[in-house]
């Protein structure tokens, strides 16, 4: 019996210890939880002998674990996918100020980060994917539009809990102001083909189950569709156009955001963290994404995957992406204030 | 002499007490933490927004509750009180869904059922048709959820059919009463607390279900918390969330409580002779149907396409990842749940010998742990760790917290069966050891610690099954490059892989069932 009480109490202690390890290490906290950031940790660790420990979880619940483990915090870098969840990070003080120079300056200069907080790693448009059988392009122009008597029981989209749609919506309350957004917001309620559920690449299907005719999503999981091993997701991505809104002349440019990484405070790794910086934004990596994952590359030198090629060129909308973070709290308001759930 | 040993004995009781409650208030931080945090509240906007979450959350607790009993009571019903055959297996069968996590058990159907589906390919295929069925719902959702619950209702249920035992039928057929006014009438009245017992199991794990509720965009007080505490750095609405959750599990503990001591009263100690309705030829067929229905929903179709699943990605897996998540699962699962089982046996023994109210209102709050939103406790612990001491933060991504954590979630699972165990050991077996000059010490070891070795098993097996599928908490609370099946299974059907997912889904099954089968076997040779 006390043998056994000594060798439970060792393993406890065990666990306690496990983070004491000397050797070359980055320590990184991501919300991507995708099999390409896989490949590239273990193609990183190859190139420079550095062990990559990752902890994946939603962003808000590492940014709390962040805060926590306060200077004992073991986490070199934080990977999310919404630029506001980095500027929350910022806000709160975790993050350090990032030497852009460090990174051999090749990222795009309008997705960095103006205060200097973060990098971003990819981004992706939220874009208007549609039937082209029942819908005349012609007939689509701007997210505002949408709310237009035209698309009634027309448009699908996912809950408001999703980040990429607070983030959309975010956007709006920056251009538009507070009332202009949560008019525009009830009004799209009002034109939804279903209640919002599922996910992104289920409003593709829902579009091709004829259940609306548009949906609201990022551009990625069209490519992904269109590239899967599976012969029906890629007829289902086959079946839909994609448009990016606000393009005219006098428009903004289509909303997109950003995955990227903020460099911690009380990093441990430093120089392993501005190694991997310098890794995630090179042309091998960025072109490694592109290709599988169907996100933008944000190096310069880097073209995007054949797949989203095919699309065209289009006008981003240049809004300071941190405002993504700072209108966040008014946008969940106006979506707790209206039917979309 | 006889004075010192008499103080002696006082205060060994009182150590025994202080030393009980201070382990029980050490696990039940979370909770003290969120009664302390409300009664900071200053302000909070009762109106709308917390209707909404009320009413959806009742609404898929009602409907999921009531599918769940359904399937459980109608099987245990006829399983017992037929001449069906092979009851032993189809008892297994019926306990067996249990192995399946509810979110599996809901993005499976989501997968079989959803537009391009097998299903849908199925109707078009051979009848060039398409499914027209949107289950992304909440009605669908509470039918999936109750598929891997109902066994919680069915094995209480089918223990309290079995105590009731011929004579009562017996009886209700010499008054001329029909089968189903004896059901009703009889039967059900009886066996109401066990129903209720089970049930009260259901209405938790729906309360602390999160991947599934968020998938199928409905609106519970798991995903308001979620959507309060972070998005809106709203802790306060949060922490009303959270104390509401409480609130309602306590009332529904303390209900079931008073229906318990009403219970007592009945005695079931009339002659517990089986009692078989003779059949006809034609209703053993419909009696097998029944009885067949939540088993082939709940086991057989989600088995067959995740199997089909695994099959399909067999070649792509990496066998040797799933062996070490496996290993990490095993070993965790088996170091929790044997610290959980001492420690319950522990509290409930204490509270056996030492009768005061302190340690009763211990143990009631030691199980609502059981209700609140896994992740809810793991950030709890964030934020005790962070208000006691900046220097206690070493404990972050260490077995040991996770551990901790789930102590605080599952003591429950273990508090039930060892409780109910003590409640049929009467004080009299003590008075009889003591008369005996029988020391406390070895009352506690010839007399209870025997008699209570199944309900201890039983609490071990129950326990282990829930840490080995647990996902929300592990994932917030584990240490670096740590996956456990789950968190795997959950993160790849996140990531819209489900079919890859499958061969984490499918260990997971396979050993709970294992566990499930060997329970009944160990229980089975021994009582």
């Amino acid at each position: 019996m006390n043998k056994f009480v000594i060798l439970l109490l060792s393993i406890l202690l065990l666990g306690c210890n496990s983070k004491k390890n000397k050797n070359e290490i980055l320590n990184i906290y991501s919300k991507r939880h995708y099999q390409v950031d896989k490949d590239l940790f273990k193609k990183f660790e190859e190139e420079n002998n550095i062990k990559v420990n990752v902890i994946k979880a939603s962003s808000d619940e590492l940014i709390e674990r962040i805060k926590t483990e306060g200077e004992n915090c073991p986490a070199d870098l934080l990977i999310t996918v919404d630029a506001g969840k980095l500027y929350k990070a910022a806000n709160e003080k975790l993050l350090e100020k990032i030497n852009v120079n460090d990174i051999n300056g090749n990222v795009k200069e309008e997705l960095v980060d103006k205060n200097g907080f973060w990098i971003p790693i990819t981004y992706r448009a939220r874009i208007i994917a549609y039937n082209p059988i029942k819908v005349n392009i012609q007939d689509l122009s701007t997210y505002e539009d949408l709310t237009s008597k035209n698309w009634e029981n027309r448009v699908l989209v996912r809950s408001s809990t999703n980040a990429y749609n607070q983030a959309l919506l975010s956007s709006l309350v920056a251009h538009h102001g507070e009332e202009v957004a949560s008019q525009w917001c009830n009004d799209l309620v009002s034109n939804f083909a279903r209640e919002p559920k599922g996910n992104d690449r289920d409003q593709v299907r829902a579009i091709v189950a004829n259940i609306g005719d548009i949906a609201i999503v990022n551009s990625y999981y069209i490519g992904l569709l269109k590239s899967s091993t599976d012969s029906l997701d890629r007829k289902i991505g086959e079946s839909v156009n994609v448009f990016f809104p606000n393009q005219a002349k006098n428009e903004r440019g289509a909303h997109v955001n950003i995955s990227g990484l903020g460099l911690l405070k009380n990093a441990p790794n430093k120089n392993n963290a501005i190694k991997f910086m310098k890794f995630i934004t090179s042309e091998y990596a960025q072109e490694y994404y592109t290709n599988n994952s169907y996100e933008y590359p944000v190096n310069k030198n880097v073209k995007p995957s054949n797949i989203i090629a095919e699309w065209g060129d289009f006008k981003i909308d240049n809004l300071d992406l941190n405002e993504l973070g700072i209108k966040r709290k008014k946008a969940i308001e106006i979506f707790e204030n209206s039917k979309w759930n | 002499m006889k004075f010192l040993k008499i103080q002696n004995g006082i205060s060994t009781k009182n150590v025994l007490t202080i030393f009980t409650l201070i382990i029980g208030i050490i696990i039940i931080m979370p909770i003290l933490f969120i009664l302390i945090e409300s009664l900071n509240l200053k302000s909070f906007d009762f109106s709308s927004s917390l209707l909404n979450y009320f009413f959806s959350t009742f609404k898929l607790v009602f409907y999921t509750c009531f599918i769940s009993i359904i399937f459980a009571v109608v099987p245990a019903w006829i399983i017992t009180f037929s001449d069906i055959k092979h009851k032993n297996i189809f008892d297994l069968l019926n306990i067996l869904p249990l192995a399946i996590p509810g979110y599996i058990m809901a993005f499976t159907y989501a997968d079989i059922l959803g537009f391009n589906g097998y299903f849908d390919i199925f109707l078009q295929r051979n009848f060039n048709t398409r499914l027209s069925l949107d289950v992304l719902s909440l009605e669908w959702l509470s039918f999936f959820l109750a598929l891997s619950l109902y066994p919680y209702i069915y094995a209480t249920t089918r223990i309290s059919f079995k105590l009731i035992g011929g004579t009562y039928i017996g009886l209700s057929e010499i008054l001329g009463l029909s089968k189903i006014k004896t059901f009703f009438k009889i039967i059900l009245p009886l066996s109401i607390s066990a129903i209720f017992s089970g049930t009260m199991l259901v209405i938790m794990e729906i309360l602390n279900e999160y991947g599934a509720v968020n998938y199928f965009g409905i609106k519970t007080f798991s995903v308001g918390i979620f959507k309060y505490w972070f998005s809106m750095d709203d802790k306060s609405t949060a922490i009303v969330f959270s104390l509401l959750l409480l609130i309602i599990v306590l009332c529904l503990m303390w209900g079931l409580n008073y229906i318990k001591k009403n219970d007592e009263k009945i005695k079931y100690n009339i002659k517990n002779l089986n009692h078989n309705y003779k059949k006809k030829y034609e209703n053993k067929i419909i009696s097998f149907g029944i009885v067949s229905i939540p088993i082939f929903f709940g086991l057989i179709i989600p088995l067959i396409f995740i199997i089909k699943n695994v099959k399909k990605n067999f070649n792509i897996y990496d066998w040797g990842e799933l062996f070490s998540v496996f290993i990490n699962t095993f070993y965790i699962a088996l170091i929790s749940s044997i610290i959980i089982t001492v420690i319950s046996f522990f509290i409930l023994s204490v509270k056996r010998y030492n009768k005061t109210n302190k340690i009763n209102l211990l143990t009631i709050f030691l199980s609502t742990g059981y209700a609140i939103p896994g992740a809810v406790i793991g950030l709890s612990f964030m934020l005790i760790l962070q208000y006691l001491s900046p220097n206690l933060n070493f404990l972050m991504g260490t077995i040991t917290l996770l551990i901790y954590a789930y102590i605080f979630r599952f003591i429950a699972v273990a508090i039930f069966p060892i409780e109910s165990n003590f409640k049929q050991q009467p004080l009299k077996f003590d008075e009889l050891g003591k008369s005996l000059n029988l020391t406390s010490t070895q009352i506690f070891t010839k007399i209870n610690f025997p008699l209570s070795k199944f309900a201890i098993i039983s609490s071990f097996l129950l326990v282990f099954i829930d840490v080995f599928k647990e996902l929300p908490l592990t994932l917030i609370l584990r240490p670096f490059n740590y996956e456990t099946l789950a968190t795997q299974a959950y993160q790849y059907a996140n990531e819209e892989m489900l079919s890859y997912s499958s061969v984490y889904s499918l260990s997971i099954i396979v050993v709970c069932s294992i566990i499930i089968i060997l329970s009944k076997l160990i229980f089975k040779s021994k009582i």
